[in-house]
């Protein structure tokens, strides 16, 4: 039988008709720099820093634009705080997904399966942030272009599950070089994800003020939140 | 001259006789060769099957038919994980082993995933979403609360991570419909890819393959060849060894069942065959008897083995098991015969007279014991019985038809084996009435501080159990399925379809409670996903807050088109006359998936009008924590019962355990009744109380070993009595000779004290045996049977100590 994910990307599939063609693999020598990417994007510790998100869906008059920080961490998830235009938290973790409204209702989705689709979000998003270019191989072709000391990829999925969420997944960003004691270290940011859907919404994502280093004992707390009544 | 020749004919005139018995017994011989052949050849009488063993319920239409469904639903299905570290090949090779597996005749069907179409189910639900709420929507809308719901749309709308999307929205503005989609997937909690069913085990992917054999997994032959079947298919896939292979199911138990009885039933029975070879042998130093004891034994196992045939059309493999112990039985009359003929030069036929009435009785407090079995409701019990019955008759037909012309030899006898006799009855003889009440005060402890102790356990389950592996292997495959189906379930029931689903509706919230109480893990119930009428108007008519005069409002909140109001409203009001109709549900994969559940009335229910149809539907359970507090939530609501069948034939196991002892108590009462119009009451009463006292000091002695009393210990107990009083008879009536014949010599104490030795032992030896059984309810049977004849054996030479103190 069925199963949650399975159903409503389904659904969707159903819904949105137009598949885009498949991207053709056109990464030449990608697996060099590709390599050298995801080392440079691996996170010491986590990440958090300030988003502003802007979603063009063709059904509607304007764009929606929030703002809001965020806390990445490649063990505990995503916390994704809106602040603008209203409040509004969002927790994402392996197994389950949290959101808590301006008038602090929580709502929790379980993600019980413990592989397949219903993980896929999170572990999309977790692979993006972290910069796990092996997890992305898996579902995505990736092209990667280097110009002067900025990166974009582009991910153009591979499993139809994926294929009836995203045309194109696109990241770019920087490269940082440190001086260190041990010598010259190449890091690099991501700094801005824009997510293409097929029937051509849009969600483009830019990230700023980023800081990284191990989680602060607030920003664990803030991953396994009390929740007093759950609805 | 005259003297002799008259000794001589009456000589070939018995001789005469005893060949015209002897062609008489080669004949019922042939018949029952030819019989058993013929049977053999037709058809497979061999049956492992633990559940053909087990008492029959008295249980109404409706649930037999729930019960059918559900195992049917179950039965012969096999469960095959492979796992792999890459995920790609593990899909691959599961597609392949699939393949495979359909391709041979030995499965009729072999699923994974769904293989349900979304599509088909976006088509079924979403025109009806009007029609359609989830408990929380519904809950907040009954509270007026739509404001919450315009802000979840809103979160969802902003949210990059989420499923809204412009089509969705124009649809469907508060997005109610992907939270309904959550619930459908609800019960189903395992993920799938390319219509391959996966879970996670340990890091690496497992892909389940679901099998359903085509014949019985408890036939031997299907076992095999369904067996075989998966193994050559896995190695097939499986090349590089990169895969592992986890099974469960009732084959693989059914498997393991058929190979350890096989085990035990060589490896016990030719133990117990070698033990009594060596008795033979060594008590009567001569080949004859050996021969005739094998000859006697042969044809107890021909006649049991095809007297169970003839009764049941089929002889279970447990029985076999049991029925090995009939060697230890049937060899009695051997050696009751063979210790009267030790050091005596007579002919056979005498020898046979004078312990025939003795045998006879024995024979028929033997059979009367095992009628008592036979009248259990418990088929396994009754093939037992009508194997041992029949094997006695068997044994006691031999020795009555072909002993005479063939057992005619002279035997010498062992002089040591009648000193051991003598030794061991030595004591009973030189026992005076201090000892005795000596000995009466430690069976009075004894019996005290074991029945104290005394626990009872009727759970069948704990019967027959899998080899540790196979259970760790097992579970293993239930965690992967997220605890999978259990045995029991729920049955509502209604007097018509509407009826029967806004019961299945009231049931809901209470299953949803229990799960959060954690009672159980999780549900299967149609009202998940066929509401009733009533419900989906209640639905719509919720809606109209949504639809209604404030949709020109939700919409601009929401930022979209206003055009859309009235097409929007529009759908609203034609959607009240497109509700889900259960006739285009289960059109669909997933209604057909679930229409076993539903139990429409039958032809013969629908004719007699009087009589209120009545539908049924049932309630899958998964994961149950607490059976009995469940069954308290549910008992409140009408129309609602939960079948436990497990628990109910436990329950039967118990009150038959009870049955039994009252039985064994009223057998002892008649074999007294008996008894005492032969010999002097006095006598009878001790012949009926050394059973008595053997099966309560067994009774006290598995209480202090900590063994809970089964019902397989109380069947035991009546068989202690069936042999025992065996002994005692034997005893008795060497007392009786000795009264008649006063010039027979004084050595015939030692006699019956050999034969009952030799019987005891080779009881205990084969019983004892049946102890080291994996199968505890072979184990329990053998340790009492065990137990009690061996102080049967201990106690019955007080019969002779007592006949003397009453001259």
């Amino acid at each position: 039988m069925g199963l949650i994910v399975k159903f409503c990307v389904g659904i969707l599939a159903s819904v949105l008709f137009s598949l885009p063609a498949q991207a053709a693999d056109t990464a030449q020598n990608a697996d060099v720099s590709l390599g050298a990417l995801s080392t440079a994007l691996k996170p010491q510790g986590a990440v958090r820093g300030e988003f502003e998100q802007t979603r063009t869906l063709k059904a509607l008059k304007r764009p929606l634009v929030s703002r809001g920080n965020f806390v990445f961490s490649p063990e505990q998830g995503l916390i994704w705080a809106q602040s603008q235009p209203f409040e509004n938290l969002l927790i994402l973790s392996e197994s389950r997904m949290l959101s808590r409204d301006s008038e602090g209702l929580w709502q929790q989705t379980e993600v019980e399966a413990k592989a397949g689709p219903a993980t896929l979000m999170p572990m999309l998003v977790k692979a993006m942030m972290g910069g796990d270019v092996a997890t992305l191989e898996q579902h995505f072709s990736l092209t990667l272009n280097v110009t002067d000391n900025r990166w974009q990829l582009s991910l153009t999925p591979k499993d139809s599950d994926i294929k009836a969420l995203f045309a194109a997944i696109e990241l770019e960003g920087n490269f940082v070089s440190e001086a260190s004691p041990e010598g010259a270290n190449t890091n690099a940011s991501t700094d801005r994800l824009k997510l293409i859907s097929p029937n051509g919404d849009a969600s483009d994502i830019r990230f700023s003020k980023q800081q990284s280093g191990p989680l602060s004992e607030q920003e664990r707390l803030a991953f396994s939140p009390q929740i007093e009544s759950g609805q | 001259m005259a003297l002799g020749g008259s000794k001589i004919t009456v000589k070939s005139q018995t001789a005469g006789r005893a060949g015209l018995r002897l062609v008489l017994w080669l004949l019922l011989l042939a018949a029952a060769v030819i019989f058993g052949v013929k049977t053999l050849k037709e058809r497979d009488v061999v049956e492992t099957d633990i559940l053909a063993m087990l008492p029959h319920l008295q249980q109404d239409a409706l649930t037999s038919r729930a019960l059918a469904s559900i195992e049917n639903r179950l039965a012969n299905e096999s469960y095959l994980v492979l796992t792999g570290e890459d995920k790609a090949t593990t899909i691959e090779a599961a597609k392949a082993m699939m393949a495979e597996l359909a391709a041979s005749s030995a499965f009729a069907s072999v699923r994974s995933g769904s293989e349900l179409d979304p599509k088909e189910i976006y088509r079924l639900y979403f025109p009806a979403r009007f029609n359609l709420l989830t408990d929380s929507q519904r809950t907040l809308l009954e509270q007026g609360k739509l404001d919450v719901l315009i802000k979840q749309a809103d979160i969802a709308l902003y949210s990059a991570f989420g499923f809204a999307s412009s089509e969705l929205i124009s649809e469907d503005p508060l997005l109610l419909f992907p939270s309904l989609m959550q619930g459908f997937g609800k019960g189903h909690r395992l993920a799938e890819e390319e219509g391959i069913l996966l879970g996670n085990s340990g890091g690496q992917t497992a892909a389940i393959i679901m099998a359903k054999g085509k014949d019985s997994v408890f036939s031997p032959k299907a076992q095999e060849a369904q067996l075989s079947v998966i193994n050559a298919a896995f190695d097939k896939v499986n090349p590089a060894n990169q895969l592992s292979l986890l099974k469960a199911g009732a084959l693989f138990h059914a498997l393991e069942a058929t190979q350890s009885a096989k085990a035990e039933v060589s490896l016990i029975g030719s133990l117990s065959l070698a033990g009594v070879v060596l008795l033979v042998l060594l008590s009567f130093r001569s080949l004859m008897p050996l021969l005739l004891a094998s000859l006697t034994l042969a044809s107890a196992m021909l006649s049991a083995s095809l007297f169970t045939i003839l009764i049941f059309g089929k002889l279970h493999l447990l029985t076999l098991v049991f029925g090995t112990s009939l060697i230890g039985i049937a060899i009695d009359y051997s050696f009751h015969f063979y210790a009267e003929r030790i050091g005596r030069d007579e002919r056979a036929g005498q020898t046979l007279s004078r312990i025939l009435p003795a045998l006879t009785l024995a024979l028929t407090t033997s059979v009367l014991a095992y009628m008592a079995l036979g009248f259990t409701p418990f088929p396994g019990m009754q093939q037992v019985a009508a194997f041992c019955g029949g094997g006695l008759i068997g044994a006691y037909l031999t020795l009555y038809l072909a002993y005479p012309a063939l057992a005619g030899s002279r035997i010498q006898g062992s002089s040591s084996a009648i000193k051991l006799a003598s030794r061991f009855l030595s004591p009973f003889e030189a026992t005076g009435p201090k000892a005795l009440a000596a000995a009466g005060m430690l069976i009075l402890i004894v019996s005290a501080a074991g029945l104290g102790k005394l626990q009872t356990r009727d759970d069948i389950r704990s019967l027959q159990q899998g080899s540790d592996a196979l259970m760790a292997e097992e579970a293993k495959v239930r965690t992967l399925l997220s605890g999978g189906v259990d045995n029991q379930f729920l049955l509502v029931r209604a007097e018509s379809m509407q009826a029967l689903l806004e019961r299945l509706e009231a049931l809901s919230p209470v299953l949803a409670k229990a799960e959060k109480d954690k009672l159980l893990q999780s549900h299967v119930s149609l009202a998940n996903y066929l509401p009733s009428r009533v419900r989906q108007l209640e639905n719509h008519n919720l809606q109209q807050q949504i639809y209604g005069p404030r949709l020109g409002e939700i919409l601009a909140r929401l930022g979209l088109e206003p055009e859309l109001e009235a097409k929007l409203q529009a759908k609203y009001q034609a959607g009240a006359q497109a509700p889900i109709e259960a006739d285009a549900f289960f059109a669909t994969a997933l209604g057909a998936s679930l229409e076993p559940l539903l139990l429409e009335p039958t032809g013969t229910d629908a004719k007699a009008q009087a009589k209120p149809q009545e539908w049924g539907a049932v309630v899958l359970l998964g994961g149950i924590q607490n059976l009995a507090a469940l069954n308290q939530v549910v008992a409140t609501l009408p129309g609602v019962t939960l079948v436990d069948k497990v628990g109910d034939i436990s329950k039967l196991m118990g009150e038959y355990r009870q049955t039994t002892l009252w039985l064994l108590a009223l057998a002892l009462l008649i074999a007294f009744g008996v008894f005492a119009l032969r010999h002097p009451w006095k006598l009878a009463a001790a012949m009926v109380a050394v059973p008595a006292v053997a099966a309560l000091l067994s009774l006290s002695l598995l209480g202090l070993l900590g063994s809970p009393l089964t019902l397989f210990h109380a069947l035991a107990l009546l068989l202690v009595f069936g042999i025992g009083i065996d002994y005692c008879l034997f005893f008795a009536r060497e007392v009786n000779i000795k009264q008649d014949e006063a010039h027979h010599s004084a050595d015939d104490g030692q006699r019956v004290m050999l034969a009952v030795l030799l019987s005891a032992a080779s009881t205990t030896l084969a019983f004892g045996l049946l102890a080291l059984s994996n199968t505890p309810a072979i184990h329990y049977f053998g340790l009492t049977l065990a137990l009690g004849i061996g102080f049967t054996l201990l106690l019955s030479p007080l019969i002779h100590t007592f006949k003397r103190t009453l001259k």
